[in-house]
């Protein structure tokens, strides 16, 4: 593993420009729930330049506390990105998983309301191109699979995998792991059913040449790719996930389901990124084209643009509240809203 | 940093997802009368409930399939307008509306609310109920491959069976089992409710996840402002809800079940 170097430095002098939000939708405000929804995101540096993480939770429908379970799986999954490019930290927590696989006994679906859980994932990729995960234990020296690259175009090689990014995608899929043992051991502490802490949940590792997004249940996360060389102005706008659903319109996956982290999806675009949103399903109605899962240009451009001349995030955020919280969105979803904008300048 | 941008952004257009019922309603003659006539009422006030909501309104479909003389898919989407209170055109209140029936077609059979016409229905002949519960299963798979091939999402369906007596039909104990597996491979959301000499031995064999309910007397009304109700609740959910229904008032559990 190669030594990375961790600082935490300052948005302006990162590529990128950020803007992001989160409001309590109109139902909640009748119900007098509050937001649902969490987002987080860390910049940190490593040899080979400036890292974004991002993570987005949407904690379930009337959940009595599920918006603590939003805010506990962004918390623990930032932290668990953070210590990819942290050795120190990376030791820690593997040395923790070693000591909760020796203690754990699986426990049986009804009762896993209050048990912690340990799932360590490797990922691997069949020959189909279809993700597939199977749940190890996994020693400090085992290193995952190699895994195949997501191809953006129709011819597109895909690049050897390298060590570095083999390893982001093993901390997201960890990440998903510990985000859902979080809530089991805070179900246990609080004295609440694991049900009430339910909450999806979307991380995102940006690097200016690349993009690994994890996502378990019905968020969505829309990218735009930098502009080849001699190609026209924009990047291609396309949708890096795709919100899960059960056969019904009000099924979703979340953390605190027994054997959910099957369902996480996983997936790498190989190339710079010239812009990047997440939002949760509040958003999905106004900004994609349901059908065909295909991001509506004419909602995130003006968007993307915001973003591009924020030079102060608090401010933009405030701006985005005030935009998510407006009567023409209102007037479409009564649900609560996040965003996240980031733009690479 | 310019907030006018954020003005700007456009929303896309999508469709609702779609909350699909068919209500399988006993017309049988033994239904004559005071029953059938309340039985009208409570659907006119059920269409009205459901208007003045207006996601169920975009959200719910109706079908309405009749036994009694055969079984019957009926036209829900035209019939006579909705009474305007207090005027309204007199020759309308004099002439007795036509019902009229449609084909068993998953396109033809249901009406969203908002063009939902509650039919009037006329009782009479035998109760042929194994029918019209494969029928009323029919509509559903074929709503649902419709749904498939036009990108709708769609919640949960419902089928809820009003009965007055037992069926009269062959065969109608494979059509209880088709349904009952149908319920639990989560294909279908199934209510059952006995009225008056409703055999409800008979109902119980339909599901295995909820008894069948005997309603209050004729208290259809109560029993049609329940259902609006509750498919309001279903049209609002989310993921993750738990959407409580509203407690039934107006039946029973039938806890007097022989060992049949």
């Amino acid at each position: 593993m190669t030594a990375f170097l961790r600082m935490t430095i300052d948005l302006n002098s990162s590529p990128w420009r950020m803007a992001g939000a989160s409001v309590r939708g109109t139902s909640h405000q009748k119900s007098g729930l509050p937001c649902q929804d969490a987002q987080g995101f860390r910049i940190l540096q490593d040899e080979s330049g400036p890292v974004l993480l991002i993570a987005l939770a949407d904690g379930a429908g009337s959940a009595a506390h599920s918006d603590q379970g939003a805010r506990r799986a962004v918390e623990v999954a930032l932290e668990t990105l953070s210590a990819a490019f942290d050795p120190q930290a990376a030791e820690q927590m593997a040395l923790e998983e070693l000591e909760l696989v020796s203690l754990a006994e699986p426990v049986p679906p009804e009762t896993s309301g209050g048990a912690a859980e340990i799932f360590i994932y490797e990922a691997q990729l069949s020959e189909t191109g279809e993700i597939q995960t199977s749940e190890s234990h996994m020693d400090v020296e085992d290193q995952p699979e190699p895994v195949d690259v997501e191809k953006l175009d129709e011819g597109e090689i895909a690049a050897p995998v390298s060590d570095a990014n083999n390893e982001l995608e093993s901390f997201i899929l960890q990440a998903f792991g510990r985000a859902r043992r979080a809530l089991c051991q805070m179900a246990d502490s609080e004295d609440i059913p694991l049900r009430d802490l339910s909450s999806t949940l979307t991380c995102a590792v940006l690097r200016p040449d690349c993009l690994i997004v994890g996502q378990l249940g019905d968020g969505a996360v829309v990218a735009q790719a930098q502009p080849g060389e001699g190609e026209e102005q924009e990047g291609e706008l396309f949708a890096v996930t795709t919100p899960q659903r059960g056969e019904y319109a009000n099924e979703t996956y979340f953390l605190t389901q027994v054997g959910v982290l099957d369902k996480v999806q996983l997936h790498t675009i190989r190339r710079p990124i010239k812009a990047l949103a997440a939002m949760s399903d509040g958003l999905l109605r106004l900004a994609m084209k349901m059908s065909s899962n295909e991001p509506h240009p004419p909602f995130f451009k003006p968007l993307f643009t915001f973003a591009a001349t924020a030079e102060d995030p608090g401010a933009a955020a405030i701006q985005l509240e005030a935009f998510l919280n407006s009567d023409r969105v209102n007037a479409r979803t009564d649900d609560d809203k996040s965003l996240v904008l980031v733009v690479h300048v | 940093m310019e907030p006018y941008l954020l003005d700007q952004a456009e929303f896309a257009d999508n469709p609702e997802p779609r909350c699909p019922v068919v209500l399988a309603l006993d017309t049988s003659g033994s239904m004559k009368g005071d029953p059938i006539i309340e039985l009208n009422n409570a659907l006119r006030e059920f269409g009205a409930a459901l208007k003045s909501d207006p996601l169920a309104s975009l959200r719910v479909e109706l079908a309405i399939v009749t036994f009694g003389n055969g079984v019957h898919a009926i036209d829900v989407k035209s019939g006579i307008p909705n009474e305007t209170p207090g005027g309204g055109d007199t020759r309308s209140m004099m002439v007795r509306p036509k019902t009229k029936e449609v084909a068993f077609d998953a396109q033809q059979a249901f009406a969203t609310v908002d063009q939902f016409r509650p039919p009037v229905l006329d009782a009479g002949g035998d109760t042929p109920m194994g029918e019209a519960i494969r029928r009323a299963l029919d509509l559903i798979k074929g709503r649902k491959e419709l749904y498939k091939q036009n990108g709708l999402d769609y919640f949960r369906p419902w089928i809820f069976l009003i009965t007055d007596g037992r069926p009269t039909d062959r065969g109608w104990e494979l059509a209880a089992e088709q349904v009952k597996q149908e319920e639990n491979r989560k294909g279908v959301v199934f209510y059952a409710v006995g009225v008056e000499k409703a055999d409800m031995n008979v109902l119980n064999r339909f599901s295995s996840n909820r008894a069948p309910l005997k309603l209050h007397g004729l208290a259809f009304g109560d029993l049609f402002q329940w259902l609006s109700k509750s498919l309001s609740v279903i049209a609002h959910s989310r993921p993750g809800e738990q959407a409580p229904l509203p407690p039934v008032g107006w039946g029973d559990i039938d806890t007097s079940h022989s060992d049949e």
